[in-house]
């Protein structure tokens, strides 16, 4: 297990450093028949390096399209995206995605999945088995490493999607409410691991949901989005301790606050 | 343990039910004289008669000793008409399920093509080709064409977006994008195309070696017919069943053996 996990190289999270991702006016109008629905108006904002990000709306408020268009799944209708200063247009290994749904290949195995990315790379077929079974011990999956993805629970397939993307050392992960289809305690268990990975990799993360204590759970900063405006509503710094989040008295105190905001933007 | 034996041994016999009944039906019939020999021969007749065109050395009885070469001529044009059919209408099934203006471009002339019975093509096909192998494969690969192109066109089609989305945040070029996931997850639908399309280039063969080939399966139920031979007309219908039952196991185990995903998703 040691040797497995010390071939990963450890990126401590700085949290809070310099502007990684800047989102400027971005607007996206899908056609509706004869008119136009336009899902977002004008979107703004910056992440730093490392920052946990969390964007909450109620379902249909555009967040899903706003993760499409910073994966590069779809173009903006008009705005920019950048990257490192560099313009997104398309997919690629730096933003990577974890779906709602695993997304996984069902005909290859949990393996085969985590390596796929790491495939064609030029790199030498043992070093990638070695990679690929550090982080299937990362997320705790070794005894299922020849499994195929219909004989996973939802958890244990979503654990699978997490080390896809990870093993691409990706500098910003984008989360589409990855743990929605997750019963309770499974969800909150997915959540603790997350966070531990994220301490661990500092890689920046934009986590979209509709769930509240999930946001004030794992965010540094929540972004509200208006489903009528198709804007940024509100932004929330959440000022807790990392440990036992759950548990503090002031948690209940942000969800409030937040379920005011959704309440009073349409 | 018990009743997991009892399923395998119905999974082996089951198959064998509705073969097995119509032979008993069949010696009744002829036991019985109910229908006269000249139009149904009686089970050892038949045996006897196919034992001889099999087995029998060339001068034994009329018909023997050809087996060999009528099989092999036989299977090469089948082989040839159905490898046509598969090089055209794989790629093209591909690509018309993924470029909505291919399919557009194709969509009538298919469809119309399709309407048109096979034995109409016989008259223009023995213009075109004359009599022999050319007409014959011809005609088995337009008629394996349409299944293979149509299956894989559907199947490409209903490939679900998601994952070609995953391969492409995971940095997947163009070509390992379409080998390495779309074929994969079109594959149950390639397979049945594939089955379709030489299951339909047996049926084919036979219109085609009635066009008055010297040798082929097809070629003696034609020629049996005129010296009104009925026990080899029946040789021959069974041995094209068994050859066509065969061929159809041996290109499911092939692709099994070939393809991860047809050996995990069929």
């Amino acid at each position: 297990m040691k040797s497995q996990a010390s071939v990963i190289p450890i990126t401590r999270s700085s949290r809070h450093g310099e502007t990684i991702l800047e989102v400027n006016s971005l607007r996206k109008v899908f056609p509706a028949g004869r008119s136009f629905l336009t899902v977002l108006a004008d979107v703004s904002f910056n992440v730093a390096r490392g920052e946990f990000i969390c964007l909450l709306g109620r379902s249909g408020c555009g967040k899903s399209t706003l993760l499409k268009v910073l994966a590069g799944f779809i173009p903006p209708t008009s705005g920019t995206v950048f990257l490192h200063g560099r313009q997104v247009a398309k997919p690629s290994p730096d933003r990577c995605v974890v779906f709602q749904e695993d997304a996984l290949f069902p005909w290859l195995t949990v393996r085969e999945n985590v390596a796929f990315g790491l495939k064609g790379k030029g790199l030498e077929r043992r070093a990638v088995e070695q990679e690929v079974d550090g982080f299937l011990a990362l997320v705790g999956l070794n005894d299922f490493a020849d499994y195929l993805p219909r004989q996973l629970s939802g958890g244990m397939k979503q654990r699978v999607a997490l080390a896809r993307v990870l093993i691409l050392r990706p500098e910003v992960l984008l989360m589409d409410e990855p743990f929605a289809s997750l019963d309770a305690l499974t969800r909150e268990e997915m959540q603790n691991h997350l966070l531990m990975l994220w301490e661990r990799f500092g890689h920046t993360v934009l986590f979209v949901t509709h769930d509240v204590h999930e946001a004030v759970t794992l965010a540094d900063r929540v972004l509200v989005m208006n489903r009528a405006l198709g804007t940024i509503h509100e932004e929330l710094e959440i000022h807790l301790p990392r440990q036992c989040r759950r548990d503090h008295d002031e948690f209940l105190r942000y969800t409030r606050r937040l379920i005011k905001v959704l309440r009073e933007c349409p | 343990m018990e009743s997991e034996r009892r399923h395998s041994l119905l999974c082996a016999w089951l198959p064998w039910v509705f073969p097995g009944l119509l032979l008993l039906l069949w010696v009744m019939v002829s036991e019985t004289g109910l229908v006269p020999e000249y139009l149904l021969p009686s089970p050892t007749a038949i045996g006897r008669a196919g034992y001889h065109y099999i087995f029998g050395r060339i001068g034994d009885a009329p018909y023997a000793g050809r087996f060999l070469k009528d099989l092999s001529a036989s299977m090469f044009r089948v082989g040839c008409g159905f490898c046509c059919a598969v090089a055209i209408g794989l790629p093209l099934g591909i690509i018309s399920g993924r470029v909505t203006a291919v399919r557009l471009l194709m969509g009538n002339s298919v469809n119309a093509l399709r309407a048109v019975p096979g034995i109409s093509l016989l008259p223009l096909a023995m213009v075109w080709f004359g009599i022999g192998i050319k007409t014959t494969v011809f005609l088995v690969a337009m008629a394996a064409f349409f299944p293979i192109y149509l299956n894989t066109a559907a199947g490409a089609r209903q490939v679900d977006p998601l994952l070609l989305q995953a391969g492409a945040m995971l940095g997947v070029g163009r070509w390992r994008s379409a080998f390495g996931i779309l074929i994969p997850a079109a594959m149950s639908h390639i397979i049945t195309g594939l089955r379709l399309g030489l299951g339909i280039a047996w049926a084919y063969l036979v219109l085609g070696e009635l066009s008055g080939v010297p040798d082929g399966l097809g070629a003696i139920i034609m020629d049996a017919r005129m010296l009104g031979r009925t026990d080899i007309i029946i040789v021959g219908i069974i041995i094209i069943a068994v050859v066509g039952r065969a061929t159809d196991r041996t290109l499911c185990s092939c692709l099994r053996l070939c393809f991860r995903s047809a050996h995990r998703m069929a």
